[in-house]
């Protein structure tokens, strides 16, 4: 009997077993059920975030009809955010949603809706015209000032096509003519050369955070150990890791690179290969050989009409600079483009009567865009910092300044010159949406 | 049975339905975390960046090859150069245009940058940072140079360029 006891023990604890045993398998496959409809709730409603987000986009696109659109164009992050219609709003979930020209006559929305961390995307394609893209003819962040000259009868003009653009203000005399828009306040994004995440220069996944947040990474934020990180991330060995390192990188190892740049061949601008300058240059059209179509030099440079020889055919042809860059006349034919790309200031400056620039000219100042006595420029030109546009004297014919807007159509990307700083503002003059029924209907896509 | 086999078979038993118990809570917990932490991923607009793929304006395959400079060499002055080429690809004939410019406008133009550059340099003295007066000084003796004895620019002669330190 004392033996039987002991067994109905071990049939109790065997039962309790096998009741775990089922409760755990009801349990987890109730459990897996809930996960997966909250899942699958989860991807439905950023789903529904996301084409909020693509129809709020629309809806600014829409609004900008008759207007100038700078792309790419995003909708406001404190617009971003869905909620319940009761009182109050209860917050959903969020969305990114920007818009771009896709080519030369469609524009994408692209918009990613997020719900407890699960996201959805959508994609939609609208047809639109528009008589001019391309960058903005004169446009800053800083601010933007334009004088000509008068001493007795004599003046000497600034004449500006528009639109000019500024992130802060236009201070213009009596002796500036806009035929354009001008445009103050913009809310204008500078170009970011960073490939993934700020101080990770080669976008290895490896970076120092700027722990004492003073806008760069120095010795002070190397934590114990990582000094390996902090070598390969200054590409310039100057002892501190930030945008300059990520401009060099950029442009000396991605863009470089036969696979990422639109040439689809090895530029020849990694230090030690033949379209790489170490140190200051003083340039002259003889300089660089016919045919270059890029160079980057580490250091300021000096320029008498061009670098290398405009005549004798297209000679379309990128400068990049890490230090200030300064155009003397300036030169180029019909059918010529001339890229200047300066992590520091553009200094130009000439005589109106010797012509200049015939074909295009693009500049991006990470610095200040300054055109001194008289010449003439046809593209975009675009300062991080400020711009100053200044005839000086009073000699009409020999110091006026002209500022056109280029003539070749950027709605292409196709189209972009080599090296444009990658975020450069582009625009659109009187946007215009094709009729959806008639002229291009939307394409939608979502994943 | 004996007692003492009983123990084990329970002790055992009872090891086990505590496994399972704790199997089944870190099975659901696990599963829970790896659902929940989804990889972000950044919204990239494809269509919008430059296709590698297709060739850059202005920048065509072959360029600097086919050209007529390299078939008719580089002109040793400016002078040479529009004769040989079109003012569509070359510009302005600036000599000419200097040459055609009156001499009251010539001097006026030389005297103007001659007082800048005085302006400026005493300018810099009081303030050594001042960018424009800095800029002003180079841009006006750049210009006096380019046009001073008629533009007697001779490009053909190479400028001091320190291609040694490439």
């Amino acid at each position: 009997m004392k033996h039987n006891k002991g067994f109905v023990i071990v049939i109790v604890v065997a039962f309790l077993v096998m009741l775990v045993l089922i409760a755990g398998v009801v349990v987890s496959m109730g459990s897996g059920e809930i996960l997966q409809t909250k899942i699958a709730n989860d991807l439905m409603s950023a789903r529904y975030a996301a084409r909020s987000g693509a129809e709020i986009m629309y809806a600014l696109m829409k609004s900008k009809e008759g207007q100038t659109v700078i792309w790419p164009l995003a909708v406001p992050s404190a617009d971003s955010v869905v909620k319940t219609r009761n009182a109050g709003g209860q917050t959903v979930g969020t969305f990114t949603a920007s818009a771009d020209v896709v080519t030369t006559d469609i524009f994408g929305i692209v918009s990613e809706g997020t719900v407890n961390g699960r996201k959805s995307r959508v994609i939609v394609r609208y047809g639109f015209d528009s008589p001019f893209n391309s960058g903005y003819p004169l446009g800053c962040i800083g601010p933007m000032s334009l004088s000509g000259a008068k001493l007795l009868g004599f003046r000497s003009w600034v004449r500006a096509e528009g639109p000019l653009a500024s992130g802060s203000t236009v201070t213009t005399n009596n002796f500036v003519q806009v035929s354009g828009e001008t445009l103050e306040n913009q809310s204008f994004s500078a170009p970011s050369f960073w490939l993934g995440d700020t101080y990770d220069t080669n976008n290895d996944g490896s970076l120092i955070t700027d722990i004492n947040s003073d806008g760069s990474v120095t010795v002070a934020d190397i934590p114990e150990g990582q000094e390996t990180i902090f070598s390969a991330d200054d590409v310039n060995s100057d002892g501190v890791i930030n945008d300059k390192d990520a401009f060099t990188y950029y442009y000396t190892t991605y863009l470089d690179d036969a696979a990422n740049n639109s040439l689809g061949v090895d530029l020849g601008i990694t230090p030690g290969e033949e379209n790489y300058y170490t140190g200051s240059q003083t340039f002259d059209p003889w300089s660089v050989p016919v045919g270059t179509p890029v160079i980057f030099v580490d250091g300021s440079v000096d320029i008498l009409f061009s670098d290398t020889a405009w005549w004798g055919g297209d000679s379309s042809h990128t400068i990049i600079a890490t230090g200030d860059v300064t155009v003397v006349q300036p030169t180029n034919g019909l059918d010529d483009t001339l890229t200047i790309v300066s992590y520091g200031d553009v200094n130009t400056g000439g005589i109106r009567a010797f012509g200049g620039v015939r074909g295009n000219i693009v500049i991006y100042a990470n610095g200040d865009f300054n055109a001194l006595f008289g010449g003439r420029t046809d593209g975009a030109i675009f300062a991080k910092g400020d711009v100053d546009i200044d005839t000086v004297l009073p000699i009409p014919g020999l110091l006026n300044r002209d500022i056109n807007r280029g003539d070749v159509d950027w709605s292409d990307p196709a189209n972009w010159p080599l090296g444009l700083p990658p975020g450069y503002n582009r625009i659109s003059l009187l946007f215009r949406i094709k009729n959806e029924a008639t002229e291009f209907e939307p394409i939608w896509q979502q994943n | 049975m004996k007692d003492r086999n009983l123990v084990y078979i329970n002790t055992a038993l009872f090891i086990i339905l505590i496994a399972l118990a704790v199997f089944f809570i870190r099975t659901l917990r696990f599963t829970s975390a790896k659902e929940t932490k989804a990889p972000a991923r950044a919204i990239v607009p494809e269509e919008t960046v430059p296709g590698a793929a297709i060739p850059a304006y202005g920048h065509k395959a072959g360029t600097g090859t086919d050209r007529t400079l390299e078939k008719k060499g580089i002109p040793p002055d400016l002078q040479t150069l529009y004769q040989d080429y079109p003012e569509d690809d070359v510009g302005v004939n600036m000599v000419k245009t200097w040459a055609n410019v009156s001499p009251e406008d010539k001097k006026k133009f030389m005297d103007g940058l001659d007082n800048k550059i005085e302006s400026c340099k005493e300018a810099l003295k009081v303030n050594p940072y001042d960018k424009k007066s800095k800029n002003l000084l180079a841009m006006s003796e750049s210009l006096k140079k380019l046009v001073s004895i008629e533009f007697n620019y001779k490009p053909g002669a190479k400028r001091p360029n320190d291609k040694a330190a490439r």
